[in-house]
C-alpha cells in the first residue's frame, strides 16, 4: 500500500466525501482509486476470482453505508483496507464452516481452488508458494501477504489489522517457517 | 525506509491474474446500485417528512378544539346538544346561565 499507493490529495477526498452535496461524486473517485489494490489484497487472500469480486463490492458498499461515520482520523486507504480485511476473513470463516459440513478433506479446498484457478498463469514455483499459503490461518494469510507480497510497513499493517508490530513480525516469522517446511516437504 | 530484500521464495509475483475489461465492469456495476440505494434512501427521507407534515397538520385541530372547549362562549352550544331531547322553551336554554339545579328542578317540578 505505501509504496503502490495511488497519488491523490487524501485531504481533499476527505472533505468532498464529508461534504453531502459532493459526497457520491467523491465516492466515484474512491472507488477508481482503490478498487485495483483491494481486489488484489482480497484475491491474494481467497484465490478465487468470483469470490473476490463478491467481497470487493461488499466492502465498497459497507465503505458507503458508513462514510459519514469516516472521520478522517485514519488515512482512507488505511480504512478502506481494514473494511476489506474484515470482510474477507469474515468469508473465509463462514465458508470453511460451510465446507467443513459436507467436505471430507476441508483444508485442502483451498489448493485446489488453486490448481484448478482459470485465471492464474504463473509458474511451478508460484503455485507452489499459493499451495503453501493456503496451508496458513487466514490471518497469518494475510500477515504474510502484506509483508511479502506488498512490502508493507509493520506501523502500517498494524494500524490495518489492529494487531501490535510485535504479534505480527512474530505471526510473519511463523508463517515464513511453516512455507518453508512446505517447500521441504515437496521436494522431497 | 525500509529496503526491500530478496524475496524468500524466489518471487514476490503470486502468477494469478485478473480478466480483462473487470474493473471497468465492475465499477459501473457498482455505481448502479450505489445509485440505487441513494434513490431508495431519498424517497423514504421525502415519505418521512410528508408524513410528519401530514401528522402535525391533523393534530392540531384537536389541539385547537381542546383549548376552545375550556372558554364560556361554547357552553350556551354544548348545552343545546346535550338538551336535544326535551320540549322545552330552548330560546330560554340558549340565552342564559342555567345551573345543573335549575335544570332539576324543572324535570321534576311536577312530582
Amino acid at each position: 500500500m505505501s509504496n503502490k499507493s495511488p497519488n491523490i490529495d487524501d485531504k481533499q477526498l476527505i472533505e468532498e466525501l464529508a461534504d453531502p452535496k459532493s459526497r457520491r461524486a467523491a465516492f466515484s473517485k474512491v472507488i477508481t482509486l482503490y478498487q485495483e489494490q483491494l481486489y488484489w489484497q482480497i484475491r491474494k487472500l481467497l484465490i478465487n476470482h468470483d469470490d473476490t469480486a463478491d467481497v470487493l463490492q461488499n466492502t465498497f458498499l459497507k465503505a458507503w453505508t458508513n462514510i459519514g461515520s469516516f472521520r478522517g482520523d485514519s488515512k482512507l486507504s488505511t480504512w478502506l483496507f481494514t473494511i476489506a480485511h474484515n470482510e474477507s476473513i469474515t468469508f473465509l470463516t463462514k465458508a470453511q464452516a460451510e465446507r467443513e459440513m459436507i467436505a471430507d478433506d476441508p483444508d485442502g479446498y483451498m489448493q485446489q481452488q488453486i490448481l484448478a484457478d482459470k485465471y492464474f498463469d504463473g509458474d511451478e514455483t508460484q503455485k507452489k508458494l499459493l499451495c503453501a499459503i493456503a496451508t496458513l490461518p487466514p490471518k497469518q494469510r494475510q500477515v504474510f501477504n502484506m509483508r511479502y507480497f506488498d512490502e508493507i510497513p509493520y506501523d502500517e499493517m498494524s494500524e490495518i489489522l489492529k494487531t501490535s508490530v510485535g504479534a505480527l513480525k512474530a505471526s510473519y516469522h511463523f508463517a515464513v517457517g511453516k512455507i518453508t517446511e512446505f517447500f521441504n516437504k515437496e521436494e522431497i | 525506509m525500509e529496503v526491500s530484500k530478496k524475496p524468500e521464495f524466489g518471487t514476490r509475483e503470486t502468477g494469478m491474474f485478473v480478466p480483462e475489461g473487470f474493473f471497468a465492469d465492475f465499477q459501473k456495476n457498482l455505481e448502479q446500485q450505489i445509485d440505487k440505494k441513494v434513490h431508495r434512501y431519498t424517497l423514504v427521507r421525502r415519505w418521512s417528512i410528508a408524513a410528519s407534515i401530514c401528522l402535525i397538520l391533523g393534530l392540531t385541530p384537536l389541539f385547537w378544539n381542546v383549548a376552545d372547549s375550556n372558554s364560556e362562549t361554547t357552553q350556551p352550544e354544548l348545552l343545546s346538544e346535550s338538551s336535544s331531547v326535551d320540549d322545552l322553551n330552548s330560546e330560554e336554554i340558549f340565552t342564559s346561565t342555567i345551573s345543573d339545579y335549575d335544570i332539576y328542578e324543572y324535570f321534576y317540578a311536577d312530582l
